[in-house]
């Protein structure tokens, strides 16, 4: 007897009946089609056990600001810590109400400032979210050319008010007597551009020139270049990956 | 003709590799740079799981402000132990699950300390029955996240037949698609979200 196709075990783990010829005689005797099923229904039963209404929380601003904080990262443009909100809060001032009119005159002035330093402190943060986080236009894998086992990716980002930048990873690619170069690549006609040569960890990231007509080059390549002192495409690309349409016409 | 790169913060443009197999090649791509420490992929992974990181202990501590300090922690912690994590033995985002349930697990710890009521050997024995609490959790969010990611109409799909019951014949019915589509795409879609819940297992 043959198994079900992949479509048919599925809407069976989905507990539909009367999808098979046979009304499921064949998953009694064959315990591949069960396992299969079975492997499928654990995920069915976790579906059904969220609820239409069940959504991800996004966790406050504040969050990521002390991870900012806690590692340095994005630190140039996350706001000094003595201007962090948490740090100055209205709470801090409050007692001073209870003194005296003078004081409470001082907590107008202290809460005004406080207002200020919290609102700068907002501010700068919301900057420096935005400038840590890149926005990604496209991903593109690398495929292996002369290199048979060379596989990576291309990732083409930006930040807000930068020029685009493109980082690369790729791996197996073997230590070799040259450097890998990273090109934009047009098929026909046969043209490069140089984007400069990964690091020993076989990764790099580099600006696209200003104003230069992406749209030109279909390809990111990459190429095995000899010490020769020539800065031309040695011929030898190990890997390379196709910009797609929609990127390289907008 | 150049391209053009808005300056304000944009919708994610339609190129934007939020969904299909490029889903995946990005988060190969955030956990290559997570093992070399570019600091990219800390915001990009932030980015990425922080929602999903965030819910699970929310869900799992009931705890607004609880929740966020360990989210915190959770990647603080695995920012600075970066070299623990390795690429090979699970995805990224299984390796942040797997840090947020032993944080939460502290926090409970700390919680449980505080109000004094149990004695240090019961305390012990709590870890293992945290573990499977928040396994589950991790389990609903982890496939709430990939629903998200599925894209349409896949998504759509498989609310209709999660949540709604409805057969495949009524799905095609109803979104007006073929039933061969809507059969491939609950399968493939149903294989995927396998995918994911197995990759943070992997880790846990």
């Amino acid at each position: 007897m043959s198994h079900y196709d992949a479509d048919t075990l599925a809407l069976i783990a989905l507990g539909e009946q009367e999808v098979s010829s046979d009304s499921g005689a064949h998953l009694a005797q064959c315990e591949q089609c069960r396992d299969e099923v079975a492997s499928l229904r654990n995920v069915v039963v976790v579906g059904r056990s969220t609820a239409p209404t069940d959504t991800l929380l996004e966790p406050p601003a504040r969050v990521w600001e002390g991870i900012v904080q806690a590692t340095g990262v994005g630190e140039a443009t996350a706001q000094p810590p003595t201007q962090s909100p948490s740090v100055v809060t209205p709470t801090n001032v409050v007692p001073l109400a209870k003194k005296s009119r003078r004081s409470s005159v001082l907590l107008g002035v202290a809460a005004g400032i406080v207002g200020l330093v919290v609102g700068v402190g907002i501010t700068v943060a919301a900057e420096s979210t935005t400038t840590t986080k890149p926005t990604v236009v496209a991903s593109v894998p690398l495929q292996p050319k002369s290199v048979a086992d060379a596989q990576g990716t291309a990732v083409i980002s930006y930040n807000k008010g930068k020029p685009p930048v493109v980082t690369i990873s790729v791996r197996n690619l073997p230590q070799a007597h040259g450097y890998y170069e990273v090109w934009l690549m047009n098929a026909a006609p046969l043209r490069f551009v140089a984007l400069g040569p990964l690091n020993a960890n076989q990764r790099g990231v580099f600006q696209l020139p200003a104003g230069l007509p992406v749209r030109d080059y279909g390809y990111i390549d990459i190429s095995l270049q000899p010490y020769n002192g020539s800065p031309v495409h040695s011929g030898n690309s190990v890997a390379r990956g196709a910009l797609p349409a929609s990127f390289t016409h907008a | 003709m150049t391209l053009s790169f808005p300056n304000s913060a944009p919708a994610r443009p339609a190129t934007v590799a939020s969904n299909g197999p490029e889903s995946q090649v990005l988060d190969d791509d955030v956990a290559a740079r997570w093992i070399d420490h570019d600091p990219s992929a800390l915001s990009d992974a932030y980015q990425r799981f922080g929602a999903l990181i965030f819910t699970l202990a929310v869900k799992s501590l009931g705890n607004h402000a609880d929740a966020e300090d360990v989210t915190q922690q959770v990647f603080i912690a695995a920012w600075q132990g970066h070299d623990q994590f390795e690429a090979r033995a699970g995805s990224l985002a299984g390796w942040l699950i797997g840090i947020t349930k032993h944080k939460v697990a502290d926090k409970l710890r700390a919680r449980q300390r505080d109000n004094n009521l149990v004695a240090a050997a019961q305390v012990v024995t709590m870890e293992d029955a945290v573990s499977d609490d928040v396994a589950d959790v991790a389990d609903r969010v982890v496939l709430l996240s990939e629903m998200k990611r599925l894209g349409e109409p896949q998504e759509t799909i498989m609310r209709l037949a999660f949540y709604d019951d409805l057969t495949h014949g009524q799905i095609a019915e109803r979104l007006g698609l073929p039933l061969g589509t809507v059969k491939s795409h609950i399968r493939r879609s149903l294989e995927r979200l396998r995918t994911r819940l197995e990759g943070h297992y992997v880790a846990l």
